[in-house]
Parts: C-alpha cells; structure tokens; sequence
C-alpha cells in the first residue's frame, strides 16, 4: 500500500511540473 | 567516462545556448526600429488628407469632411520610456487645441499593468485636456496604483505630443519642466529591505528572514506589484534603461539586486525579497504536505529553468520587447490582470507549491537564474584572483 502511494506521490510531483511546462511553453508559442 | 562525455555536452550545449543568444540578439537588432506613423494613419480611416506640420516632433494636420466645421485636427507621435521599455502613442487634438483621443501605437508594458491602466479609464482622463495645461502626475493627472510608473511614462509621452502641438501649431508658449529627482519613502524602504535581506542572511536569524519577507511581500508584491522578472534583464540588455533621475526605484531593485549578487556572492532578492517565494512557502507550510521529490527527477529537470531562461531571453531578443518573454505568474497574482494563459500559469504554480517547497522557483523561474549566473560569474572571478572562499554551493 505504501509502495502504491510513493508511487502516486512521484507521479503527482512529475505531473505538476509537465502540467506547468506545457502551459509555460503555451504561452510561448501564443507570443512567438 | 560517462561523466566526462556529460560534461562535454554540457558545455557545448552553454556553447550553443551563448551563440543563439547573440545570432538572436543580432536578427532582433536589425529589425528593430518599428514604423509607428502606418499605425496611426491605420487608426484614422476617416481622414481624408494628412499634412505634415513639423517632422520633429511629428505633428500632422488631417482633414475629416464628413464631421463638417471640425473637420480640421491635428496628430503628433510621441514617446518615452516605460517599465518595460519604449512606448509610443499618437494624440489626437481637435482645432481648439483640446485632446480628442489617446492611441496607443507601441508599449513594452507588462500586459497586467496595461490592463489595470485600461480599466481605470487612465487614458479617458486626457480627453478634452487643453494642449497647454500642465498635464503632470499627481498635478492634474492620477496615475493608477500598482501600475505608477507606466502611468508617469504614458502621462510623459502624452505631456510631450500636447506641448509639441501647442507650439508647433498653436503658437503658444509652452516651458517644459527639467525632470526632478523622484525619491521618496518607497527608495528609501527598498533600500533598507535590501539591507535586511542582507542581515537576515549574514546572521542566519530566521525570525529576522521572516519579517523581511512579510514586509516584502507586502511592499513589492501587494503595495507595489513590482516583482523583478526576467522582462527587467531582457529590457537592460537590450538597453531599455529608465532614466536614473525619474526612475531610481526602478533601479534600486533591478541594479540592487543585481549589484547584491554580484558584490556578497549571495542572492538576496530569492533569499527573502521575493514576493512570490514568500507566497509558495507560506503555501507549502500551510499544507503540510511534504512530496518526495526523487533524485532522479530532480537531476531530470535541472536544466529546466536554463532552457526556460534561454527560451524566455530568445524570444526578448527576437521581439526587441522585454515583456514577451515575462511567463511569470508575479504581475498576474498581485494585479489580478492578465491573459488566460497567465492565470493557467499562475494557478499550477501556487499548486505546485501546495506540495513542493519553492515549486516555481526551483523548476521554472527565470530570475533566480539570472541571479544565480551572476553569482557564479562573481565567484569564478574570485577564484581567478585567488579571491577567500565565501560562494555558495
């Protein structure tokens, strides 16, 4: 079980920072 | 071995990020310079003939039959210097010498803040203002809170076309005022956080670190909105520099924190200074939640806010406008201006902070970095010069 939420816990951290990327680069291809 | 070839590709990828940089700066270069004057002449499809009055400054006489005995107006370009950088605007001046309407041809303002101008009505206050009148902030002008000085930089190019028309085609006697020094409590508390943030990171006294924080969040972030971004160092390498003279907050935070880093070898606007930061840890210690981040993702992302930096300084370079390269969620949150994309941003980084410490900062802010460069330039240097020890590592 503890695996299993470790496991969701790094993929939540990943998920977030790819989230916020793609929005950044979003961004960035609206401005370009 | 392994190690060697990556640090082979390392710096050729330094290499190869420096020489875009400059072939980008160059392309921008060259094609800076943008014509203002079919702007205007695209905003007046009424006007059926146009002369030139004076060249410099540009005043024009134009014709519009349809609207009978005030047919005849006048147009002048002016400009001057913003936050962001270089603003241009055309005013429109009826045959009374009153202004009819403010055009906003060109602007480097970070859109939050020329948002806020827009929907304070700023520029409506200019319309049926006689050419002469003295057309000064704080005189017969309210500049926007939060927005001040791109409200005094529009106020100053609009102050310039009005004296210019009323000389060049009323005849009057118009004195321009030599700029003044503009300091006040707002200088001097800068200063004195910048001084705090120093203490507070020499003495390692947290409590000290935390009041430095909150008086910066309040001051920069909410009072001030006036976070560094990167749209500051894309403006100064661009040359983009505000008059000292009219400017000096402008300077104590941009060149303050600049100057900090490089002279203490520590970077004190990240440190405690940062309105932003002080909100993401607020968050993370509201939450309590603590998410493992693995090495190896942190390892995965380390170049993440480099290329996010170079990607943001291209597209500066490119544009020759420091604000298209400002993805930061700063001037969106303490606006509560922006465009959608903006408010995307700015909602997954205060997520992100729910769970990581310091989540935008460390994977994706373009001023901790620039910072940081300046940091280690500072301690290369040192080191060159046989300099004591004192970087960070």
């Amino acid at each position: 079980m503890s695996r299993i939420i470790s496991l969701l816990q790094r993929a939540l951290g990943v998920i977030l920072i790819l989230v916020t990327l793609a929005l950044i680069l979003v961004y960035f291809y609206g401005i370009l | 071995m392994a190690d060697k070839s990556a640090r082979a590709i390392e710096r050729a990828l330094k290499w190869a990020a420096l020489l875009t940089l400059i072939m980008g700066y160059a392309a921008g270069y060259a094609s800076r310079g943008r014509e203002v004057l079919p702007l205007l002449i695209e905003q007046l499809p009424e006007a059926a003939s146009m002369d030139k009055i004076s060249e410099h400054p540009l005043v024009l006489a134009f014709e519009t039959p349809e609207k009978g005995s005030e047919a005849r107006g006048y147009a002048t370009i002016s400009r001057a210097q913003g936050w962001g950088g270089p603003l241009s605007l055309a005013l429109l001046v009826d045959g009374e010498g009153r202004i009819q309407r403010v055009l906003v041809l060109d602007h480097n303002e970070t859109l939050p803040f020329f948002y806020r101008l827009e929907k304070k009505d700023f520029f409506r206050q200019f319309e049926s203002r006689h050419v002469a009148d003295p057309l000064w902030p704080g005189e017969d002008v309210d500049t926007v809170t939060q927005a001040t000085v791109s409200s005094e930089a529009f106020t100053e190019a609009i102050r310039k076309g009005a004296h210019a028309v009323g000389r060049e085609v009323f005849g009057l006697e118009i004195r321009e005022r030599p700029p003044q020094w503009r300091i006040g409590w707002e200088e001097g508390f800068l200063a004195l956080l910048f001084a705090a943030a120093y203490l507070s990171m020499r003495s390692g006294l947290r409590v000290l670190r935390y009041l430095v924080m909150a008086a910066a969040f309040f001051f920069l972030g909410l009072h001030l909105n006036a976070s560094l971004s990167i749209a500051h160092y894309g403006g100064l390498l661009l040359g983009f520099v505000p008059r000292v003279i009219t400017h000096p907050f402008w300077w104590i935070l941009v060149c303050g924190a600049l100057l900090t880093a490089f002279l203490l070898k520590r970077n004190l606007y990240c440190h405690a200074l940062c309105p932003f930061g002080t909100l993401q840890e607020l968050n993370y210690r509201i939450s309590g939640s603590n998410l493992p981040v693995a090495k190896s993702l942190v390892r995965a992302v380390r170049a993440l806010p480099y290329f996010l930096t170079w990607l943001a300084l291209m597209c500066v370079f490119l544009t020759s406008n420091p604000t298209s390269g400002a993805y930061e969620p700063f001037p969106t949150l303490f606006s509560l201006e922006g465009m959608e994309i903006q408010w995307l941003i700015l909602a997954a980084a205060i997520l992100g902070s729910l769970f990581m410490k310091r989540f935008f900062c460390r994977f994706f802010c373009p001023v901790g970095i620039a910072l940081g460069l300046v940091v280690r330039a500072r301690c290369r240097l040192g080191k060159l010069g046989k300099e004591k020890p004192g970087c960070p590592e």
